[in-house]
């Protein structure tokens, strides 16, 4: 049994020995067209289920007028899994999405997904990930990024706005909730794509 | 093996980030009818059944939401309505001893206008539900499942059942249209102030207040005095929608205008169903 770990494909095998990994899942060296063509399905499902909770049912659950980001949590959840190009892909087309669905400018979400995708996924695939405060710190330093890339991007567009402003009511009311829901939501996405399922047999 | 897959990484990652800044760029350089344009107006066409769907799924629980979260506020909302009852009160008395006054002086009779009357003849209202929202403080903006199919149109101002002024269209495809609130700090909507008629332009903030700007310093302003659409707009023509009442004055010395905080009719945060004017 193969148990290469360099990086996040779409097929994947257990580890021969020892715990399980909580990382990205390795690439299986043997793994059939239908594994293949089940994971991107299970990614596009997701894909398209983080969007619609993102745009329809995000904007409601609101702590001190900011909102949990979902679209992020996803995106950070998927690197961790995956591995940072599948997190990076991932990220690109979930910000294209929401771009679409809330007539945002196209490419600006996408932006900042892409960047939070890859370093998810390059954290699984370099650093000790078996604590269960993996995904907590990883949407921690996650929301930090993007908030961060976000606030320069709005600059450039001429949105401007206090900088305590930005602290005290959009990021850290974000990331409190965004690291509340952190590890439900990366359980769920584990549930949802199965890791590791395929080297059990 | 390991330094190509490296390699490959990087250039992905490389390529989508050069991919986003290039969509980026298109977005904002070329027109309403430029590429990037029509296939968002396509994705969303794709996406806008699906998040009607949803919106509907999701309204119960949505409900039950805002019932618990009214429940925390509804203490200290007692307290202030108690309190705004006492006030209003003694408001009306006052105002029914002047209003018998004018009566009688003038032998006139007071007659309520017709709401419907604040829009001119021949403008249509098509109602909308708010399938999507901004999820992110920059943006104040909601997305409607009525579009140019339904005759929406760019600009076509947005009420709310009590004709509040809601927004403005800023986009629109064929099943669904974005409406950029007024608390977005990129709106700024022509209004006057009743009944002195004092112009100005109502802007938002990325706090979600709103203020009224570029009012002559001659202006005697009030609390409370009430605040409508000028037309003036060369965007919104359409005279007299009311957008909100007089909050606070601010008066410097040295500034050439007031600035007046606005406190708007509308809810934004429990807008629903919403009503577009077609101009």
């Amino acid at each position: 049994m193969s148990s290469g770990n360099d990086g996040g494909g779409l097929g994947r095998v257990q580890v021969s020995s020892g715990r399980r990994r909580r990382g990205p899942a390795p690439v299986a060296e043997l793994r059939t067209g239908r594994d293949v063509a089940i994971e991107l399905g299970r990614l596009a499902a997701m894909l398209i289920i983080t969007i619609l909770v993102q745009t329809t049912v995000a904007s409601h659950i609101r702590v001190l007028g900011a909102s949990s980001d979902f679209a992020l949590l996803a995106v950070v959840s998927v690197g961790l899994l995956r591995g940072s190009e599948v997190g990076a892909l991932f990220g690109f087309i979930v910000g294209i999405g929401v771009a679409i669905s809330l007539f945002g400018p196209l490419g600006l979400s996408s932006l900042v997904l892409v960047v939070v995708g890859y370093f998810s996924g390059r954290y699984a695939e370099t650093a000790d990930v078996m604590s269960g405060w993996t995904p907590v710190l990883a949407v921690v330093a996650g929301t930090t990024v993007a908030q961060f890339l976000t606030v320069i991007m709005q600059f450039l567009l001429e949105r401007q706005t206090p900088l305590g402003f930005v602290v005290t009511r959009i990021f850290l009311p974000s990331l409190v909730l965004n690291a509340l829901l952190a590890a439900p939501i990366y359980l769920l996405t584990r549930l949802w794509l199965r890791e590791g399922v395929y080297g059990r047999e | 093996m390991k330094r190509k897959r490296a390699l490959w990484r990087r250039l992905l990652v490389a390529a989508l980030l050069v991919l986003s800044l290039a969509m980026l760029t298109l977005y904002f350089r070329e027109s309403e009818g430029g590429p990037a344009h029509r296939v968002q107006r396509a994705g969303l066409r794709l996406l806008s059944p699906l998040q009607s769907g949803v919106s509907t799924i999701i309204s119960p629980f949505q409900d039950a939401w805002n019932w618990v979260g009214d429940l925390f506020t509804a203490q200290s909302e007692n307290t202030r309505l108690r309190k705004e009852v006492a006030k209003l009160q003694a408001l009306t008395a006052r105002q029914l001893k002047q209003l018998r006054e004018y009566q009688r002086l003038q032998g006139l009779q007071i007659v309520m206008e017709d709401e419907d009357k604040v829009f001119p003849d021949g403008v249509e209202l098509v109602p909308a539900r708010i399938v999507a929202s901004s999820t992110e403080a920059w943006y104040s903006t909601v997305t409607i499942n009525s579009g140019s199919s339904k005759g929406v149109a760019l600009y076509d101002p947005v009420v709310n059942e009590q004709r509040g002024l809601v927004g403005r269209v800023t986009a629109v495809s064929s099943h669904a249209a974005q409406v950029t609130l007024l608390t977005d700090q990129k709106s700024a909507v022509g209004a006057e102030i009743l009944p002195n008629e004092a112009r100005g332009v109502v802007v938002g903030s990325i706090t979600g207040d709103m203020t009224m700007d570029l009012v002559d310093r001659s202006e005697k302003i009030e609390e409370g005095q009430v605040i409508v659409t000028s037309g003036a707009s060369r965007t919104l023509r359409v005279r007299g929608i009311p957008i909100g009442v007089v909050d606070d004055v601010g008066k410097q010395a040295v500034e050439l205008y007031q600035s007046i905080a606005v406190k708007p009719l509308v809810d934004f945060k429990k807008l629903e169903w919403v009503l577009v004017v077609r101009q």
